[in-house]
């Protein structure tokens, strides 16, 4: 029998936005799954008792990408409403569950959601600020965001409606296929913003695409050289600095 | 306190909550916040510029795990809400003001990584608290403890933005008014372009790939021809 109603969902997907609130390096995430949680703790515990052994489990070590959460958030519920229909249900096999969804989704949070999205949204909104500065960041945001809240709200039905079974439809090589093509319309997009870039107002004559040549491929070895991104960039700040001064 | 560097601070709290605390809807990433920062302080142009030439160099560095990056959000923030503040003081130096500000906001996003660690322990000390709540299964305590941690941020984005901000143009105005060379910086914001671009070759080309990044070079040079023909 379900204990939550719509509404509840909604809270929780909102609580879902602070899941990283108080993130600490010992057990990560566990105090914001727990806060994501409270309606349904409110809902399906009325004895305080109940809700310390609920709490006192979940509070235990968690970690995966913040946006991804939401899928194992449904889940739990769905298995905890199970746990008390059937006062026999194996809580260890939950939390063993729990543990490892977590490490598929976080791989697939990093890489889609870092890796790929981020960056590909970065560029086209880029080019467009380009043109447009508000069209620019206004792209980005949406670019960005629409998959994002699209994962933080059927991540959370999904788990929810399928619990165990989640195993099944969420692992790394189902999104291999999407990984390649965010891949290939990555390197579409970097070709474009070469282009855009190479016209724009920033590159007016021969010298400068010779900077922003030397830019990019100095940055690329810095970057390949493990230099951490602050290093590198004062790098080629004051080196642009210098070979301008001594040109012009 | 002028207004608008008072609004400046206090987005510079909801800055340091969206970059790791709250939300994470990408408020925080360069292109958008300085954006902001550059209309808030009166000069969209010149705050969108800081950000488009710093958004992209920054996304080599991913928060992955428990990984401390330095937080280029922030950093890029600041300087581009100093730029266009001392831009308004020194009207005719704008590529000196920018040559500095941008160095103090790339210096300043390596400095964020001891005011992560602080911030992680405060952490610490609420989940030992949580743990406490959770004994006698006090829910509305783990509520609050979690909005706390989300304080934290905000409040160390408004006093981060704030101390950097007037320092950096204590700084800057100091060394703006006794820099003794006419200084033109041509090749800056090309160089720093190029950076970003070269970080996209890093994340994402391989061999397999390659042939894209030559598709879209060629296409959208031809579709700008089109255009310029036109």
């Amino acid at each position: 029998m379900a204990i939550l109603k719509p509404s509840d969902f909604i809270r929780i997907i909102w609580r879902s936005f602070y899941i990283q609130a108080a993130w600490n390096s010992e057990r990560m995430l566990s105090l914001g799954f727990c806060f994501c949680l409270v309606p349904f703790i409110k809902k399906a515990f009325s004895k305080s008792e109940d809700r310390a052994i609920f709490l006192e489990r979940n509070l235990q070590f968690f970690n995966t990408h913040p946006y991804m959460a939401s899928w194992i958030m449904g889940a739990t519920i769905r298995l905890e409403e199970q746990s008390i229909e059937e006062a026999r249900f194996d809580t260890k096999q939950m939390d063993r569950f729990k543990k490892r969804m977590s490490e598929s989704l976080a791989a697939i949070g990093d890489q889609l959601f870092w890796g790929k999205l981020k960056p590909i949204a970065a560029m086209l909104g880029l080019a467009l600020a380009l043109y447009n500065k508000v069209l620019g960041f206004c792209v980005f945001l949406f670019l960005y965001n629409l998959p994002h809240f699209y994962m933080r709200i059927t991540g959370l039905l999904r788990g929810y409606k399928l619990g165990f079974d989640l195993a099944k439809v969420v692992s790394l090589s189902k999104y291999k296929e999407i990984f390649e093509s965010l891949d290939k319309f990555a390197a579409l997009s970097t070709g474009v913003l070469i282009t855009l870039l190479g016209f724009s107002d920033f590159i007016a004559s021969f010298p400068e695409g010779a900077a922003f040549l030397a830019g990019l491929l100095l940055m690329l070895i810095l970057l390949k050289l493990n230099v951490s991104v602050p290093v590198a960039l004062i790098v080629l700040i004051l080196g642009s600095t210098v070979v301008g001064g001594l040109i012009y | 306190m002028e207004m608008d560097v008072l609004l400046f601070c206090l987005m510079g709290g909801i800055v340091s909550a969206d970059t790791d605390s709250a939300w994470q809807s990408m408020v925080s990433q360069p292109l958008v916040s300085c954006s902001i920062a550059g209309i808030l302080m009166g000069d969209l142009v010149l705050g969108s510029v800081v950000g488009m030439l710093l958004q992209l160099p920054y996304l080599a560095e991913m928060p992955v795990g428990g990984a401390r990056v330095s937080l280029g959000n922030m950093g890029v923030f600041i300087s581009a809400g100093l730029a266009v503040k001392l831009n308004q003081i020194f009207p005719g130096q704008t590529n000196l003001i920018l040559l500095f500000t941008v160095l103090y906001g790339v210096a300043l996003s390596r400095l964020t990584i001891p005011f992560q660690n602080w911030s992680r322990r405060f952490n610490l000390v609420l989940l030992r608290k949580a743990d406490l709540a959770a004994e006698h299964g006090n829910v509305a305590k783990i509520s609050r403890l979690n909005y706390l941690g989300v304080l934290n941020s905000l409040f160390f984005g408004i006093l981060f933005s704030a101390i950097f901000f007037f320092l950096g143009k204590y700084i800057m105005q100091s060394a703006i008014i006794s820099f003794p060379f006419k200084i033109s910086l041509p090749f800056l914001k090309p160089t720093l372009l190029g950076a970003g671009l070269g970080t996209m070759f890093w994340l994402f080309l391989k061999r397999t790939t390659f042939r894209y990044t030559l598709i879209g070079t060629v296409m959208s040079a031809v579709a700008l021809l089109i255009v310029w023909i036109y």
